[in-house]
Parts: structure tokens; C-alpha cells; sequence
């Protein structure tokens, strides 16, 4: 790394990084307290119920102005300029193809104003010797291009993500369409069914993307974009994987109250998680998680995580059934 | 837990896994071209594994 005396002098100055900071809290403290933050919290606070539909309608109404993506840009390029270390105070949402900033989230929704860069998606296209595939977010997702850069989108559909997933019947994908893009155009993308891919474009695109967080599906789901076939899926939300970490920890450090505290998270709405959970409780201990075991296997609601409980209580019925029947023999 | 009677512990490597294999949140088994999930994920643990 080459440090240029601008960096070598900041790095050195512990009142340039301060200054740096207090910049950014500031623009953080003026965008919070500012007229679109204010929209955005009390549309979400005023709708009627917590669904994924009503969050959607209510994204579309918000989209339909888009004057404060032309002023955030503004003050953050400005801020860039008086300080080249000033870093927006947002989340980023970043991908191969995309740079985004979360700029409003809630439990309703999360909202990100982003750039896919079109050299980035030409890259991409040109480099993927790999297979690839096309991803169904298992999200309810609203779109706006607000500069659509001459892009043409296809438009995919796939069986619906619910709790009963299986890979067995997950079937296959199919194209439904495809069409140019208008700039300012606004689509609603139920990630549970459907999903998109930019087949080409122009310019960059600069899109709003907000990410419905009620009524999720529990599964983000890939199929080969050349067969279309059933590829594999990811549990659509981190806490999912952060409870199944968590579990596998407790597990592994063996500390007092381990065994209660995951036994608290086997009602997860999850299959996968539940599943997980209790193969980490009959780790821990076998005699108290039987009970839990004989409900899993009798009454839980995805054949799969039933299938299992059942295989495993067999192996641990089948020895006490032959030690029954020798002592009858005897 | 600490034991207060003896336990029987299972090895969980030798506990069956679900059919349906379900990888962290955020991560994929091939290059993604289509989707949201291009634009990137709200929240999730960025885990890629490369098919």
C-alpha cells in the first residue's frame, strides 16, 4: 500500500479523524431527523396492518417522489469534498454488480438507493464460466429505476417458498416475459415466486430497492439458469443461521443452561432451525431431549424434520426393543 | 449443562440431515444472474461459496 501524504497526515492527526466523524454524525443526525426519514417512519407507523402487501403498497406510494435521492447524493458528494476520508453514515448493500446505501430501515421494510454499474454487469456476464444461477429471494421486494439506463429485463417464475419447502419438489423455474425498462418505472417483485434478470443495459442504473421484511418466506431458493433446474437454497434471514451458530456454540461449550436455552427456540417457525436445534440437544442430552424428540417426530409440520426425529428415535427404540425381547426369551 | 445425572450423549456427526439442505443465510452454491439477491441483501451474513 502506497500512503499518499494526504492519508499519512490524517492517519497522524487525531483532530482530522474526529473531524471526519463528527461530519458524518452530523449528515447521519440531519438525514434521521430530516423531511424524508420523516415520510418514511410515518407511513410505516400508519399502516393499517403488518403484511407484506400492505408494506409493498405503501413502498410504491413513497417511491413515486424520488427528489431526495438527487439531494442526498448532494450532500454527501459535498461532504466528500471538504473531507476525502468522509464516509457516508449509511449501511452498505454491495454486490458484484451493485453499490448501495441502506438509507431508511424498520421492522416493516429496509430501503436502499444503489448504482448497478453497467461495465460491472457486462464483467460479469463475460466472466461467468462458471454455472449460474437465478435466486428467488424468498422476499417481497419494490423496485424503482430511477434512472433505468436502457436495461431490458426477463422475468422468472418458480413454485411458491413456504414452510413446507422441500428440494424434492421444488421443481424448476420458467421465464413468464421480458421488456424494456422506463426511467422512474417501479416493480414489485414478490421474491417468494418471482424473481428478474437484467439481460442487458446501457448505462448504470441507479435503483431504490426496498426489502419487505413481513411475511418472509423462510428460504432464499437458486435454480440453473441455463436447465432451469432446482440448484440448492439459503435460509432468506440471518437470524435463522445466527440462532443455528448459536446453538452448535452452546453445544460446543457445554455451559450450564445450554441445553434449556436452545430447547426455548424449538417452536422456530423454521423447519431447518428446528431440526438443527434438536440435533444439537440430542448432543448435549439424549434422555432430555427425548421428549422433544417424540413430539418433533409425531407432530412437526415439515415431513423432512418429522422423517428425521423418526430415524433417530428408531435407533434409540431398536436397542431397548431388543433388550425387551431377550429378557422375555430368558 | 453441567451434569447433575449421567448424560447419554449423541454424536451429532452421525445424526441425520434433512433431505433438504439449507446453506447460511446470504450464501449461494453458483454465480447468481437474476434476482434481488444481485443487488445485494439488506441483512445477512455474506458467506460465498463457490460452486
Amino acid at each position: 500500500m502506497i500512503v499518499g501524504p494526504e492519508l499519512r497526515a490524517w492517519t497522524a492527526d487525531i483532530r482530522l479523524q474526529r473531524g471526519t466523524r463528527t461530519a458524518a454524525d452530523r449528515v447521519a443526525r440531519e438525514w434521521t431527523a430530516g423531511p424524508v426519514h420523516h415520510r418514511f417512519s410515518e407511513k410505516m407507523a400508519g399502516l393499517p396492518e403488518r403484511r407484506a402487501e400492505t408494506v409493498a403498497r405503501a413502498v410504491v406510494e413513497l417511491f413515486a417522489d424520488d427528489a431526495w435521492v438527487d439531494t442526498l447524493i448532494g450532500v454527501l458528494a459535498e461532504a466528500m469534498r471538504r473531507d476525502s476520508f468522509f464516509e457516508p453514515p449509511f449501511r452498505h448493500l454491495d454486490s458484484d454488480i451493485h453499490s448501495g446505501l441502506i438509507v431508511f430501515e424498520d421492522d416493516n421494510v429496509s430501503i436502499a438507493a444503489g448504482v448497478s454499474g453497467v461495465a460491472h454487469l457486462a464483467a460479469k456476464k463475460s466472466a461467468s464460466r462458471h454455472a449460474t444461477s437465478i435466486a428467488f429471494s424468498g422476499q417481497v421486494g419494490v423496485l424503482k429505476f430511477v434512472k433505468a439506463g436502457g436495461a431490458r429485463l426477463s422475468f422468472w417464475e418458480a413454485p411458491l417458498i413456504t414452510d413446507r419447502f422441500t428440494a424434492a419438489t421444488a421443481g424448476r423455474c420458467r421465464k413468464t416475459g421480458f421488456r424494456a425498462l422506463a426511467d422512474g418505472e417501479i416493480l414489485t417483485v414478490d421474491g417468494r415466486f418471482q424473481s428478474f434478470v437484467i439481460d442487458r443495459a446501457e448505462t448504470d442504473l441507479v435503483i431504490l430497492q426496498a426489502t419487505v421484511k413481513p411475511d418472509q418466506a423462510p428460504l432464499s431458493v437458486e435454480y440453473d439458469a441455463r436447465t432451469h433446474e432446482y440448484v440448492g437454497c439459503a435460509a432468506a434471514d440471518d437470524s435463522a443461521s445466527r440462532i443455528q451458530m448459536i446453538a452448535t456454540l452452546l453445544r460446543k461449550l457445554d455451559g450450564e443452561g445450554a441445553f434449556e436455552a436452545i430447547a426455548g427456540f424449538l417452536g422456530h417457525p423454521h423447519f431447518f432451525v428446528r431440526w438443527h436445534l434438536m440435533r444439537e440437544l440430542l448432543g448435549l442430552d439424549a434422555e432430555a431431549a427425548l421428549p422433544h424428540l417424540k413430539r418433533m417426530a409425531a407432530r412437526d409440520p415439515h415431513p423432512e424434520t418429522r422423517r428425521a426425529a423418526r430415524s433417530v428415535l428408531d435407533r434409540i427404540e431398536a436397542p431397548a426393543r431388543a433388550s425387551g425381547r431377550r429378557r422375555k426369551a430368558a | 449443562m453441567h451434569p447433575t445425572h449421567e448424560m447419554i450423549r449423541m454424536a451429532v456427526e452421525d445424526l441425520p440431515e434433512l433431505e433438504t439442505e439449507v446453506a447460511i443465510s446470504g450464501s449461494c452454491k453458483q454465480q447468481e444472474v437474476g434476482g434481488a439477491i444481485c443487488l445485494g441483501i439488506a441483512a445477512g451474513i455474506a458467506v460465498y461459496i463457490a460452486a
